[in-house]
């Protein structure tokens, strides 16, 4: 759950600074717009996920219960860190991503004036 | 386990629609060009929806490989064939697999699908209400 979690506040912020660095009517250069449709597309993904799981495994999904034993806590607790880990290299995938989208785009022209 | 390849399917055919649609428009604005119209002045409605699709692809597609990744996380997809772990289990770990994507996997594509859809009508809504705008104005 926490990789969603994590890919949703990532979404949130590519989009706040989407629509701050965006101008109507021209195109954003630095193709931020690439980094919302990646957080927000795996966050919707995730969604989905979680509400087969919920479907499925009812609340436990999100915590494993007032009546789980202490070992259940503890496989929950890896499984949660995992998971922060997990949402933590797929937002630095997705701004890895980005940065390909960027440089092949090349904003600036830095690679064009290099060649000429 | 290969829940994400619902929405990959969905993101390549959108993206393949998108680009027919586009060649359209380019050949419709060729053909306005040629009777005399300006360029920059032509909008076309294959045009417009060809954008707007395009978007949707983006959507899917993006998603998809944030979500491959995890699977190979998981350990649930693999660089040698036959890339899924579930095919390679055996024919229950196969149905397994394949039911989760006929659940989890349509319920995702369904979930970017509905999000799409709903920016895409405020867009059209928003459209319309400022031309109206304009022509209320022109008045």
């Amino acid at each position: 759950m926490m990789h969603f979690v994590l890919t949703l506040i990532a979404a949130v912020v590519a989009t706040v600074v989407w629509y701050k660095k965006k101008v109507p009517g021209q195109k954003e250069p630095y193709k931020i717009i690439a980094l919302v449709y990646m957080y927000a597309g795996a966050a919707l993904m995730w969604l989905g996920d979680l509400i087969m799981g919920f479907v499925k495994d009812g609340y436990k999904v999100f915590f494993p219960g007032e009546d789980a034993t202490l070992e259940e806590w503890q496989v929950f607790f890896h499984a949660s860190m995992n998971d922060v880990a997990l949402g933590i290299a797929t937002i630095a995938l997705g701004l890895l991503i980005w940065l390909i989208i960027l440089l092949i785009s090349d904003p600036k022209g830095m690679f064009k004036k290099k060649a000429q | 386990m290969a829940c994400f390849t619902v929405s990959l399917a969905e993101g390549l055919i959108a993206g393949g629609a998108a680009m027919v649609l586009n060649v359209l428009s380019k050949k419709e604005i060729e053909r306005r060009v040629a009777a005399g119209e300006h360029k920059e002045e032509i909008t076309t409605k294959t045009g417009e929806w060809s954008k707007r699709i395009a978007q949707l692809s983006y959507l899917t597609l993006g998603g998809s490989a944030l979500l491959a990744f995890e699977h190979i996380w998981h350990g649930e997809v693999t660089f040698t064939f036959p890339f899924l772990t579930a095919v390679s289990e055996g024919a229950e770990a196969t149905s397994v697999m394949l039911h989760e994507i006929a659940t989890t996997g349509v319920l995702m594509a369904v979930l970017c699908t509905l999000t799409w859809g709903i920016i895409t009508l405020v867009s059209i809504l928003k459209k319309k209400k400022a031309s109206k705008r304009v022509v209320e104005e022109s008045k």
